[in-house]
Parts: structure tokens; sequence; C-alpha cells
């Protein structure tokens, strides 16, 4: 069994770039596969960027430690946009990942290369994936896979390389339902380690095969009208007639400021990015070049260089808005606003249990017409995942096609109450 | 008007917890470089801060005593900038919302101002070399307290006392890391004119004299009708002279954000209480009752209530020991050897039981005042019992014939010395004194020396 998982993993590799780094001998226990800007010992970990190049961390994040210790081991770990930065995968240092179905497409991003893998692998079911802005929905959505955004404090950040850390979440990307509650049960939990955990974890699995009869869902209007596409919209809108037939109340609402949440979350996730990222600077890890006869500025400044262009624009966009005299109109604002968006979304689940919508608002698109996006069109595709990601709502995506190209339907509930979205997901799988 | 002296500071205190801000490693410089260290304070990535609450509760502390409000919701914020000595590029601080805001400390005749107290980590330490330098990162990470004044004082010795007093607070309150020491930014400014921020000065001699230095060129220029410039500068303690620094950080732009990886922390009113349980009487209230309580005079009570070992060990022995005695004792000899030593008292092993032996062996005269204080230095570092330690020194009572036996000698060697007493120089029998004196290593008391030499001259005659 474990030679084949090792040949079928150099094989999906070869053919769709799913790894930054394949571990070719063989292990004991259940194979996992890591996106890359989680921390395992011993193992370079580059979140998808040159700049860790040879960045190998001396400690295992806590949710690495946890999968250990429940006999799980690293197969690999995925490609993806360096430091969570892109909506498509296409952003990364070390190839970029193909879609499953159809490979002159993207397979989403940031975590492309586990949905990818997880997709295309007969053997291995479960992979770790990382959202800041929708970083797991997204490739699950494209490359037909469950994908479970836990609430913001459910599992520890602690081994994870930073890119918002207000919004930083990582969770699974497994191939159904059942495999994420199981992989969300062992890493969850509260770490002492990382100060925004809450001690809210449960058997997640203990909500599998329950009805759901009597829950109320709504669907925002607005996320079924402009900019998402017709083939979108049906594929949810029949998935919605289904779960109506197996006892789901179902009510249109509206929310008219969704596209609204973008700016606000790009503000923060920036701002705290350029931060994040002020620590590469070819000292201590990861890339280096001769300090000979250099100035320390001048030694900074040039290794700098070596970043990604959309890692170069986060740093410039995320400085500006940090500076004296544009922090209060941008940074502060952003953060009140945030807080408002939050208190609607609880006054919403006053009244339900989840609220639906897609997962994306287009089907995986084509490398091609990636290329022709201007940041702010590709930064807009983010305008379904964003609500969630902003408020530190949970959401899972499941696919809702069997056929042609992938697509998700997005579930979102209350926080802390990944068992709804477990329990809907399963139903819905049945 | 014209002259006017605007004096603010920024004090930088090195809290004294087990264990860093941030991480469990140790919070000391001592070992090797980068040995005290993890992940955590070398920001790998990956890595999170965790905030000590021993740390966090030793600032609302001292924020308390100083008579700070607490903010409601403390939080800590992201400083940005890039230095080799900062290993994420940016220090965990405290920015709009410190541990506590608006305090006061009085000095003589003035209230100071504090405008605020925050928490945040320490920097490595740089070492440069000839032409490389090397960073160490035991200190980063290491908790300190940063209390930023108003610009209330007027000249340097205001500047002193404040200092003074709050390093007897920290004392009082033992929360001061006092071998890594506290380091000062002054602000200074005359006639209204521009700030000027010399950083990093420690020691309170080096402060008073780069403020007095200070003061003096920013007053010539203005005499010349030069402008001075706001600029930071820094001070070099062997020319005694401010320089400007090459970094221009007036200008700098930190660009703070909130820290996300650390959750805000608002503090109940139990929790206050229970913290305000934990600072004891501080000094300057001490020093009132102890002047009242026990009719000391302002300037003895001062230096016993320096440390809060001292005062401790006054008050402890105030019953069992004549009052007049102790107070010179402790604010004379005892401090004499801890100043010597650059100590405090709870950092030697001088016992309360030892001090009341010594004195009440130099009291039933069994010593003489100086050997006890020899005795008292030995017992800094060596806790042998006094007997051993007066036989170890070789410093055990001379009987009168050694004396007898002494002063002979003496007046053999000096007849010069001799010759000028029988003269009328008062000062020849003064001289003779001390020469026995030093050769009995201070065993002998000077008056019986005195008795025994006029004694001897007389027969002699």
């Amino acid at each position: 069994m474990s030679l084949e998982i090792l040949r079928e993993a150099e094989e999906i590799n070869q053919g769709y770039g799913t790894f930054v780094t394949l571990i070719g001998t063989l292990q004991k226990g259940t194979p996992i596969v890591v996106k890359d800007n989680i921390c395992t010992q011993g193992i370079k970990t580059t979140a998808g960027s040159k700049i860790l190049s040879t960045y190998i961390p001396t400690f295992d994040a806590t949710v690495i430690k946890k999968l250990k210790e429940k006999g799980f081991f690293v197969l690999g770990k995925t490609t993806q946009d360096a430091f969570g930065f892109g909506s498509f995968s296409t952003n990364s240092a070390y190839g970029i990942p193909k879609n499953p179905v159809d490979k002159t497409r993207v397979c989403g991003g940031s975590s492309g290369g586990t949905a990818s893998f997880i997709s295309l692998s007969k053997n291995v079911n479960y992979g770790l994936g990382q959202s800041t802005g929708g970083s797991i929905t997204c490739p699950s959505a494209f490359c037909g896979v469950v994908g479970l955004t836990p609430t913001y404090g459910l599992v520890s950040r602690y081994g994870l390389i930073d890119y918002a850390n207000s919004f930083d979440r990582i969770g699974p990307i497994t191939k159904t339902v059942k495999q994420a509650a199981e992989l969300l049960t062992i890493i969850s939990g509260i770490d002492e380690k990382d100060q925004t955990t809450y001690d809210k974890s449960e058997d997640y699995t203990k909500y599998l095969g329950k009805g759901i009869k009597g829950m109320k869902a709504c669907y925002i209007k607005e996320t079924f009208s402009e900019g998402v596409e017709r083939e979108v919209r049906d594929s949810v809108l029949s998935a919605i007639t289904e779960l109506k037939k197996k006892g789901l109340q179902v009510e249109e609402i509206s929310f008219a400021d969704l596209k609204e949440m973008v700016p606000i979350y790009y503000i923060i996730a920036m701002a705290e990015a350029s931060t994040n990222l002020a620590k590469f600077c070819g000292m201590r890890y990861g890339l280096e070049s001769s300090p000979e006869n250099k100035y320390y500025s001048d030694y900074f400044k040039e290794l700098r260089m070596e970043f990604g262009e959309e890692e170069k624009r986060r740093i410039l966009v995320g400085t500006f808005i940090r500076m004296e005299g544009y922090r209060d109109a941008y940074y502060t604002r952003a953060l009140k606003l945030k807080n408002q968006v939050t208190n609607q979304f609880k006054k919403i689940f006053k009244m339900y249990d989840l609220i639906i919508m897609p997962s994306m608002p287009i089907v995986p698109p084509k490398f091609e017409d990636v290329k022709k996006m201007s940041p702010a069109q590709n930064y807009m595709t983010d305008f379904l995942t964003i609500p969630a990601a902003l408020t530190g709502l949970p959401s899972i995506s499941v696919p809702v096609r069997k056929k042609g190209l992938p697509v998700g339907i997005q579930i979102v509930a209350d926080h802390f109450n990944e068992g709804k979205l477990i329990t809907v997901g399963d139903a819905y799988e049945r | 008007m014209k002259d006017k002296i605007k004096i603010g500071l920024e004090i930088h205190v090195p809290l004294n917890t087990r264990t860093k801000l941030f991480c469990n490693c140790k919070n000391s410089e001592e070992g090797k470089p980068n040995q005290n260290v993890c992940e955590i304070c070398l920001g790998m990535p990956g890595a999170k801060p965790r905030l000590n609450k021993e740390a966090f509760d030793k600032s609302v502390i001292l924020a308390l005593a100083l008579n700070c409000k607490i903010n409601e919701k403390i939080i800590f914020s992201r400083k940005t900038y890039f230095y080799p000595d900062l290993p994420k590029n940016f220090q965990i601080t405290q920015y709009e919302n410190p541990v506590g805001i608006s305090g006061f400390l009085g000095i003589k005749n003035k209230k100071i101002t504090i405008t605020r107290l925050q928490l945040e980590e320490d920097p490595g330490r740089l070492q440069h070399k000839a032409d490389y330098s090397l960073v160490d990162y035991n200190r980063s990470g290491v908790p300190l307290v940063e209390i930023v004044t108003s610009p209330d004082f007027e000249n340097s010795e205001q500047v002193i006392e404040f200092i003074q007093k709050m390093i007897s607070i920290l004392d009082y309150l033992n929360i001061y890391n006092r071998h890594a020491g506290f380091r000062v930014d002054v602000n200074i400014s005359v006639g209204g004119g521009n700030r000027v921020e010399i950083k990093n000065i420690s020691g309170t001699k080096p402060i008073q004299k780069a403020i007095n230095f200070e003061i003096i060129r920013q007053k010539i220029k203005l005499k010349k009708g030069e402008k001075v410039e706001q600029q930071t500068m820094h001070f070099d303690n062997e020319t005694g002279k401010t320089f400007l620094s090459r970094k221009k950080e007036t200008e700098e732009d930190y660009g703070y954000i909130y820290e996300p990886d650390l959750s805000q922390i608002e503090l109940d009113k139990k929790e206050i209480e229970r913290l305000k349980k934990r600072i004891p009487e501080l000094p300057f209230q001490r020093l009132e009752r102890l002047i009242n309580e026990y009719s000391l005079t302002e300037s003895e009570a001062h230096v016993i209530i320096l440390e809060k070992s001292t005062a401790d060990l006054f008050e402890s022995l105030s019953k069992e020991i004549d009052k007049n005695i102790l107070k010179n004792w402790i604010a004379v000899t005892l401090r004499k050897v801890l100043n010597y030593n650059n100590l405090k008292l709870s950092e030697t092993k001088i016992t309360k039981e030892k001090v009341k032996e010594l004195i009440s062996l130099q009291e039933s005269k069994k010593i003489t005042p100086r050997v006890a204080e020899l005795v008292l230095r030995e017992m800094v570092s060596n806790d042998d019992s006094i007997e051993k330690i007066i036989s170890r020194l070789g410093l055990s009572k001379m009987e009168n014939r050694d004396v007898e036996n002494l002063v002979t000698s003496v007046l053999k060697e000096n007849k010069l010395a001799v010759e000028d007493y029988r003269n009328g120089k008062e000062k020849a029998l003064q001289f003779l004194v001390g020469q026995v004196v030093m050769k009995t290593k201070g065993r002998a008391n000077a008056i019986k020396v005195k008795e025994e030499i006029l004694e001897k001259l007389k027969k002699i005659n």
C-alpha cells in the first residue's frame, strides 16, 4: 500500500504540480498532505515563497504535533500562492498546481496544491489547507472536494507562517464531510502556544448522520445575482432544492453591503501582512546573500527584492495603510467596520442556523484568463468567501456537481457551530 | 521665560521575571551569547508570542504604585522598524492602550506627571567590531516597562531625584532587574525651542552629565542667535559630550498596528484590587513613618529606607538594640559596605542575627568599630560565623601587653615624630596613634592607644 501511495503521489505531482516537497520514504500510519505554510520539523517549509526556499523549521506546528500523535504522517508539503497571497495558486515560486478536471484551468487558491491532490488521489483522503480570505473554500470548490474553515480560534495557528493573523485559520480539505469531521476533531482545541484559541473542541463525528429537519437556513439574495456566473447559480440553487427536500427550511434575505467587505478585509489583511513580511530580510533563516561591504539596510533592501510581485504589492499597500495620516482613514476605520459587519451577521444567526451561498462566483477560470485580470478584479473574486473570513465565522464548502467543471455550495454557521455545518454537509452528501 | 528649561524622560526598566515576556526562555543575560533563545524570541516563521502573566502583573503593580489609571482595555501593538537586533523587524509594544496612563510621582516641591506606562519587549544586543557586528539575542524578548513623563523637570537635579526615587520604588516592589540596569531617553528643550532627544543613557551620573551638557549646548546656540534643531542625539560618557545620532529617528514612521496574536486584556476591579494588595508600604510612606515613629532625622531616615531590606532590618532590630546605635550602624556602616560592593542587602549573606551579634560585640567593647566594619565586609560574601571570621582575619582582641609592646616599638621607629610632639606639634601625636592602630589592624581602641602613648612618653621623660 505504502509504495503505491508514493508512486501515485509522484505521478500526480508530475502531471499537476501539487507539491513543493514530496517525502519519498515509506512511513507508517495515515498519509496527510499539508499546505506549505504550516511548519513541519525537519521538513522544508516555504509558504510558497522563494524567500523561504531554505527554511527548515526546528519545530512542528501544533496541528502537526496533534496529527502525529494520532498516527498520521506528512506525505508532502503542497504548492500554494506565496504566503497565501492569491485566489488561484498562480503566485507560487514552486510550480503552479493545475485543476484536476481541466489542466488548462486553475485549481483555486491559495491552498491549491492540497485541494488538487486530494481530488486526484485514490489513496489519500486527508489534507490540511489554510484560509485567510477564503483559501480553503475557493480551491475546494474549484477542485470538487470538501473544505472546512473552522471558527477563528478553534484550531491553533501555532506554527503557521502568518499572512494576516486576525484572519488566518487552518482547516481540513478532504474527499467527504465525514473525513473533514474526523480531521477537525483531531486538530481543534485550546493551545497555550496560541493565545487566540478557545476551549471549544468537540467530537465532530457525532454530528454525522443526523437529520436536518427543523434546521433553519437563509440564503442571501445578493450572492446569487450580479457577478455570479449562471452555471454556478443554477447548480447551487438546485442543491438548495435538494436540501429543502431533506427537510431544511430555507428563506431568502437581503444583505446589501456584501461587496463592501472586500476592501475592509484587504485593508486589515495587507496591513498585518506587511508587518509579518518585515522579518524576511536574509538574516537567521531563509534566503541569504553576501553581506560583504554592505550596510545592513542596503543588505535587507537587496535581499527583499527576491519577493514575488504580489508579495511586493501587499507590502507596499499594507505599509501605506499603516502610515501616519492614512492609518486612521484606512486601518482604524476598517477595524471598526469589521466589528459592525460581525454584529450584522450575529443578528442573522439569531434567526437562522445557517447562511447558504455559492462558494465562488465563477467556475475555475483558464490560466490565460487569470493573466488578464487586474489585481482589483482578482480580489473581487473573493467577495463570497470574505464575509465569513472577515467575521471569523465557520464555513464548509461541499461539491454540488457530479459532471463538468466543479462548483461548491458554501454553508456558513455562527461561531463554534461547526457541528451544524457537518450535519448539513453530510446530509447533502447522502 | 526665555531660558525656561523643559525636560521629559522615557525610562526603560527591565523586569526581574523568571522568563521572557513572550516565551519560556530564561530572562538572563548570563552564559554564552544566544544561549537563552527559542523560535519565539528569534522570531522564526510560524512562532507566536504568548504573554507572560508574571511580567504583566508586575507592570500593573508598578502602574498602580505610580498612581496611574489602569486602561480598561490593554492592547499590544506592533512597532515596525528594520534593525538587526530586532528579530521580527517589529517590536511588540503598546501604543493606543498601554497598561497605565495619567500617573504621577512627587519630588521636592513638585509633582511629575507620568503620561504613560507600557509593557514591551527588549531587542537583542549588538556588539560592533572593526568591520562587522555581532548580535546576541539573549536579551531579545526581555520584559521592559517604559515610563514616560511630561516635560515637567527644570534641571538635572530634579531628574536625578526622580530617578533615585523611582529606583527605590522598584526595589520595594521587587520587580526590577537591577543588574540589567535601566536606560533613559531624555528630551530637552530650552527657551521654548525645539526638543532634542538624547537616547539610551544608563546610570545617574551620565544622565546628569548629559543633561547639563545639552542645556549648555542649546543655550550657547540660542545666544548666538542660532536655531536648535529637533534631533536625536547620543551621549558619550568618555568625552562627556552629546553627539548627533546617525539615524534620523524623529522622522521615522513606525506604522503601528494592533498585535493580532495577543488578545486584548480587560482587567476587572477585583483583579486590580488583588494586584494592589501586592504593593507594600512604599519608600516615601515609610520615610514619613520612620521619622515620626523613631524620631529619626530626615537624612537618617532617607538612607535607611533607600532599600526595603535595610529598612526592614532597622525596624526588626529596633526592639532589641538601642535605636541610636542601630540607626548609625545601618545608615553609616552598613550603607558604606553595601555601596562599596554595589549590592543590595538582600543580595548579600548578611543576616539579621549576625548584625545583631556584631553590634552587641561592638557595644560590649569586645571588638572595635573598625573591626566590626572589617567583619561586616567579610560577611557580604561569606557565611562563616563571626567568631571564625575574626580569628581568620587575625582580628581577635589584643591583650594590653601586646598594645604596650607595639607602642614601644612605634615610638622607637618614629623618633622624629616623638621629637616633634615634644616641640609642641599635636599632629605628631595623631600620627603616632595612627601608626599603632594600623599595626593592630584596627583591633586597638584609638583612645586607649593615645593614653598608652602619653603614659610611655611620660615614663621616658
